[in-house]
């Protein structure tokens, strides 16, 4: 059975949180939903970024791409000495 | 089952007729704002829209403006009041305020002059009020300002006449700004105008939660956000919706829309934790 490693990628993860923070606070400011307001700005942007990075860290991992490395091939036995 | 479908589609028949008519009918204005245009300037602030509160005409805003600033200045204190009070008050939502003096009339137009709001104070504790009588400039009916219009408005301190004294404004997130002043003159009532179109580099929209004071005899000191100022003095705050073209092709909603979906796509395909093969 071949092996797998688990790569995390909290920075990626805060950093597309913080975009997505940020934005939807600020369509919910340009829609008039939420108040215009920084301080609420910044916990819509702050609080995506905590979750953007729990989720780099801890979010069900994507399976690997492509097929799995073929174990190697048993190498074949050495033929025996002619007898003398 | 015949019957029980024909019973539905009549009750269906008489919801689409009933309520569409009651949802539609417009409340009747309670104050008629008309009565502050001179008038031989009527004709130029005929109600366009129907809404009850005059309209511009197509003449420039910047002219209109300087005619409503003179003819509303010379109303009288008693003539202001004597024409806005008698509504009936809708005093469920407390989510705005003015106390003091202050009292004036607010009326906000789009970039065609047709009127977008209206609301006006009559001084005392009383609210802020709409012309249909409803409390103005709470959150669930903010004053409505067209971010492409002009907004005209008439205040005064009447009886009072405030002298060295300071004021500030300020819209939550938007802007900020103080003054103050001897008035050796002894002002105590002012018009004019604010258009946004000219104001602001492009129209956006936004809720903002809004607070002022005016503070008699403060000095030249700048006057800071206090709980309780010293009297003479007038102390308000509510809510302003600015209202312009759809919300999301104005810039700051395009910007909204493209961090909003590069941010879900990168979180949702980039940063999920990966497993790889190992060699």
């Amino acid at each position: 059975m071949p092996e797998t490693t688990l790569s995390r990628h909290p920075i990626r993860g805060a950093i597309w949180g913080l975009l997505f923070g940020a934005g939807l606070g600020l369509l919910l400011m340009v829609l008039s939903i939420v108040p215009l307001s920084i301080p609420t700005l910044i916990i819509y942007t702050a609080a995506a970024t905590v979750v953007g990075l729990l989720w780099g860290m801890f979010a069900p991992a994507k399976r690997p791409k492509g097929a799995a490395p073929s174990a190697p091939a048993p190498s074949a036995p050495a033929p025996s000495a002619p007898p003398a | 089952m015949q019957r029980w479908r024909n019973l539905l589609l009549v009750t269906g028949i008489v919801a689409l007729v009933v309520f569409p008519s009651a949802a539609l009918a417009q409340e009747e204005p309670q104050v008629d704002l008309m009565q502050f245009i001179p008038e031989q300037f009527r004709a130029d602030f005929a109600d366009r829209n129907g809404d009850g509160i005059p309209d511009l005409s197509s003449i420039p805003p910047e002219g209109v403006a300087g005619i409503w600033d003179d003819k509303v200045g010379e109303v009288t204190d008693e003539g202001f009041l004597g024409a806005v009070t008698g509504t009936a008050i809708d005093a469920g939502d407390k989510g705005s305020s003015l106390a003091g003096p202050c009292k004036g009339v607010v009326i906000s137009y789009d970039d065609e002059g047709l009127s977008v709001d209206a609301m006006f104070d009559t001084g005392g504790s009383g609210p802020l009020m709409d012309v249909f009588g409803n409390q103005k400039m709470t959150r669930s009916n903010p004053l409505e300002v067209d971010t492409r219009g002009v907004l005209v408005y008439y205040g005064s301190s009447q009886p009072d006449t405030f002298h060295n004294h300071r004021w500030f404004l300020k819209a939550e997130g938007v802007f900020k700004d103080d003054g103050g002043d001897p008035n050796p003159r002894d002002k105590n009532r002012n018009a004019g105008s604010v258009d946004f179109g000219n104001l602001l580099p492009f129209p956006f929209t936004a809720l903002v939660e809004a607070s002022g004071a005016w503070v008699d005899e403060w000095g030249a000191e700048e006057l800071p956000e206090m709980d309780a100022y010293p009297t003479p003095n007038c102390v308000g705050h509510g809510w302003v919706k600015f209202v312009g073209p759809n919300p999301l092709l104005t810039p700051p909603g395009v910007l909204a829309i493209l961090l909003t979906a590069a941010g879900f796509t990168g979180v949702l395909f980039n940063a999920r934790p990966a497993l790889s093969w190992k060699e």
